[in-house]
């Protein structure tokens, strides 16, 4: 069986064919979309076989771009300019996901993480409660034993109107870190609006 | 075979009881079985599960239709058609065996009768009568000049048996030969025969009975053992068919992370499967999951079409839990939650995806004779606990179901909530979590209703909520649990068909989640067994100590881990049949390697501290020594969690700060 595909020799690139319907190759054109990122990584390594991924031999320019930018970023925030701090996580974020894909894959995780905890706080403060969901519920998989995550997963469920999904992130980031104040806080406020959602008065619920 | 060597059964005495035992002993066993489905199914009818009769959604025709259909084709099922059969088998071997005329031979000597006395009279009373008929039949006393020869023999046969039967009740000897042989005279000669009529072997059926028997033993029996095997190896534990379990496998195995896991998906995955196609051959998985969609929506299709959306239906929660128990091994959250709320979905005909709306108002959609279009949704009620505690605006406004308002919030106030009391982890008999050891969650909680307030407090209910640790509980920890009344609920939902399915499944899925990673500690496990009697208390009686407690168990397969130490767990009931009936208990495995307390000896000199003087000694002279105690770090664990942040402290986000703000917004 062959597959609906062509190879495209001056941008050495894999490319579906022209006739072929999107909607039913979607599969397919993931698979040539991250075949075509693994040639261009290997193409710039300039050898046949691309260098061991050792912790210490890594594009040391790139984290230093991230590291720069998210250095500026943060300093939007302090200057309350969330949506354009928002905006430099992003950049940082997409600097950090382009390094290339034979290095070693642990610092790309750990700069991806630290821009998007950028990110998500950006965005709550920018009070775009579902952009923000969406980084803290991948923060949450990404690094789940920061409890830190959950209080911003947890925040936002909340300010979303899922008081009970909240809950369960306030309590799972408690169980990390038991003594988290904020967490602790935000536990009390969560249980106080299930309890009026259900019409129990608040100083029986917290019983 | 022409040669008579062996005797057969000419006068039928003996195949009848043959045929009438093979008959009776699968026809016993079978009519017991029936009999007991169907006082079970009647007796679970009586308790609960009552129709609404106030109310009829659109598809009430299609639903009773069904209804009727399954009634009847329980009761006249084939399995009932065959006892049916079988009994008048029965009835008609037991007649032509009392039709048969057993000649009387020396194998039928009957003492008794012989004598004509009752078989439990004295030896006096056999005395008296032998005496009798002797004086009568005595050859010297009775007047044989006058009688034929043949009249002769008789009257001497008759005095002979007379004699050998006063003998077999009074001789020791004789009587010994009678009871183990059935006559007085000991063993006669044995007879070997066939228990057949002879027409069927000699006669010229004799080789359609070859015929018959060839065909049993060489076709129908392996056929027999073939299909049963074909069956064990189609279905699988749960009950489904392999093909479907492997697409339910497939489907897991090739899950993209990066998708949302819908109701809507599951359902398509589900519609895949082949037990759809035993309702009708033609039906592919588009139709099926068009079916079911319809079915979500609440549309009214065709009578015909409509009769196979129910069909469809009923089965879909089956497959659901088969898919369910698939999707558990591959410890996949999400997915499993999805399940579930698609289970209920099908349960409650609610389709809450498509509109954002529709989710929201989950909880009150649920109600029978209640629609999105008409609730009024400037007031922010979304549960039923608000609806039935608090309601901001009257209930008949907010819902607008009209006459129907008291009947409706009747409904409400049936559906069974959890308000958990205690929750942890144990190991029978134990007072700490012992490593490598197996332990089971302890759940301890009372079902309420969503009009009663709060939960009575656990002092009141103390001597519920304590389990003396017996010889019986120990050696059976979950005898408790099993010993509780099945659920029942008062009402049955409105829109499914299958009323059977929803009594045995209307309790809640119990998930054990690691905190850690947020996947699936365990399989699900289903509480099934609670006492709802709670629903029926009022609020007073509820906050008192007549709340009833339930208990639930579940037992973790794996063991407690080797390491000391806590460990996060959540525990998640989902109810399979309503919404917002959820609960989730955050748990900590506390893990500690405790031994067996020592009696202090109070009188004993304690051991010197190792850094004193006197430690110092005792240590040159070889003694043992106390070991000095340290105050240990304490902090170690909890920076764990921050190490990947610490190359970054210079540039890390102010979270603190912001969250501040963030608390000032409030």
């Amino acid at each position: 069986m062959s597959l609906p595909i062509s190879y495209d020799a001056t941008s050495k690139k894999v490319k579906l064919l022209d006739d072929v319907k999107l909607s039913e190759n979607r599969d397919l054109e993931s698979e040539v979309e991250q075949l075509n990122t693994l040639v261009k990584d290997y193409i710039n390594t300039n050898s046949d076989v691309p260098g061991l991924p050792t912790p210490q031999a890594f594009t040391k320019n790139l984290s230093l771009m991230v590291k720069k930018m998210h250095a500026s970023s943060t300093n939007l925030m302090r200057q309350k300019k969330f949506k354009d701090a928002a905006k430099q996580y992003s950049i940082a974020l997409g600097l950090a996901l382009a390094r290339p894909k034979f290095e070693n894959f642990q610092l790309t995780m750990s700069e991806v993480v630290i821009c998007l905890m950028g990110r998500c706080d950006a965005l709550m403060m920018e009070e775009d409660w579902l952009s923000a969901y969406q980084d803290a519920e991948i923060l949450c998989q990404l690094a789940a034993a920061v409890a830190d995550n959950h209080l911003r997963k947890g925040i936002c469920e909340l300010k979303l109107g899922n008081a009970l999904d909240a809950k369960a992130d306030f309590e799972r980031g408690l169980c990390f870190k038991p003594g988290h104040e904020k967490l602790k806080e935000h536990l009390k406020i969560v249980e106080r609006v299930i309890a009026e959602e259900n019409g129990e008065s608040p100083s029986e619920a917290t019983e | 075979m022409s040669d008579s060597r062996y005797d057969y059964d000419e006068n039928s005495e003996t195949w009848p009881y043959f045929v009438l035992t093979g008959l009776l002993v699968p026809l016993i066993p079978s009519t017991i079985s029936l009999i007991s489905n169907q006082i079970s199914s009647s007796k679970t009818k009586s308790e609960g599960f009552e129709e609404v009769d106030w109310f009829s959604p659109g598809n009430s025709k299609g639903l009773s239709q069904y209804r009727s259909r399954k009634r009847r084709s329980r009761l006249f099922s084939i399995k009932f058609i065959l006892v049916i059969l079988g009994w008048i088998l029965v009835a008609f071997i037991v007649f032509k065996i009392q039709g048969i005329d057993v000649p009387v031979s020396a194998g039928n000597f009957d003492p008794w009768k012989i004598l004509g006395i009752d078989e439990r009279a004295n030896d006096r009373q056999i005395r008296t009568a032998y005496r009798k008929l002797s004086l009568k039949f005595h050859p010297d006393k009775v007047d044989t000049s006058e009688m034929s020869p043949k009249e002769r023999d008789a009257v001497d046969s008759a005095y002979v048996m007379i004699n050998k039967a006063y003998k077999a009740l009074t001789d020791d000897a004789v009587k010994e030969n009678f009871q183990k042989y059935g006559n007085p005279d000991g063993p006669g000669e044995i007879k070997h025969g066939i228990a057949l009529p002879k027409f069927l072997i000699d006669g010229p059926t004799s080789p359609l009975f070859v015929v018959i028997y060839i065909l049993l033993i060489a076709v129908i029996l392996p056929l027999c053992v073939g299909k049963w095997w074909a069956g064990v190896k189609s279905h699988t534990k749960q009950g489904i068919y392999s093909e479907t379990a492997s697409h339910f496998l497939g489907q897991l195995v090739n899950f993209d992370p990066a998708k949302l896991p819908q109701v809507k998906t599951v359902l398509h995955d589900v519609s895949a499967a082949k037990e759809y196609e035993d309702i009708d051959r033609h039906l592919t998985p588009d139709k099926v999951y068009e079916l079911l969609l319809a079915y979500l929506n609440r549309t009214t299709l065709s009578a015909k079409e409509e009769a196979l959306k129910l069909q469809v239906v009923a089965i879909t929660p089956r497959l659901l839990l088969a898919y369910l128990e698939i999707a558990a091994a591959f410890r996949n959250t999400d997915v499993c939650y999805t399940i579930v709320e698609a289970h209920r979905c099908i349960i409650q005909a609610l389709n809450i995806e498509d509109d954002p709306q529709a989710y929201r108002y989950r909880e009150l959609l649920q109600l029978p004779s209640v629609e999105l279009s008409k609730i009024d949704k400037t007031q922010h009620t979304y549960t039923l606990g608000k609806l039935l505690k608090k309601p901001t605006e009257s209930p008949e406004k907010l819902l607008s179901t009209g006459s129907n308002t008291a009947k409706v919030l009747d409904y409400a106030r049936q559906i069974p909530l959890i308000a958990p009391l205690d929750c942890k982890f144990k190991i029978p008999g134990e007072e700490h979590i012992l490593p490598n050891s197996h332990v089971h969650i302890d759940l301890h909680f009372v079902v309420k209703s969503p009009s009663q307030k709060s939960k009575p407090s656990e002092k009141l209910l103390k001597s519920q909520l304590e389990e003396p640790e017996t010889l019986d509980s120990l050696r059976d920890p979950y005898k408790v649990v099993s010993d509780q009344p099945s659920i029942s609920l008062a009402n049955l939902p409105v829109y499914f068909p299958d009323d059977d399915y929803v009594k045995s499944h209307c309790g809640w899925a119990a998930f054990v989640l690691v905190q850690k990673d947020g996947r699936l500690g365990e399989s699900p496990v289903f509480l099934s067994r609670a006492d709802v009697s709670n629903l029926q208390l009022s609020q007073e009686k509820f906050l008192s100590s007549e709340a009833k407690v339930s208990v639930f168990k579940l037992a973790l397969t794996a063991p407690t881990p080797a390491l000391v130490g806590d460990f996060q767990f959540r525990l998640v009931l989902k109810n399979l049949v309503y919404f917002g009936s959820d609960i989730e208990i955050p748990l900590v495995m506390k893990v500690e390697n405790k031994p067996p307390e020592e009696t202090e000896d109070v009188y004993a000199i304690e051991e010197p501290e190792e850094d004193s003087l006197a430690g110092a000694m005792a240590q040159l002279r070889g003694q043992k020594v106390k070991k000095a105690v340290y105050s240990s770090d304490e902090e170690e664990s909890e920076d764990e969690s921050d190490s990947d942040e610490s190359d970054w402290t210079d540039i890390d986000t102010d979270t603190e700060v912001e969250d501040d703000e963030e608390e000032g917004k409030k």
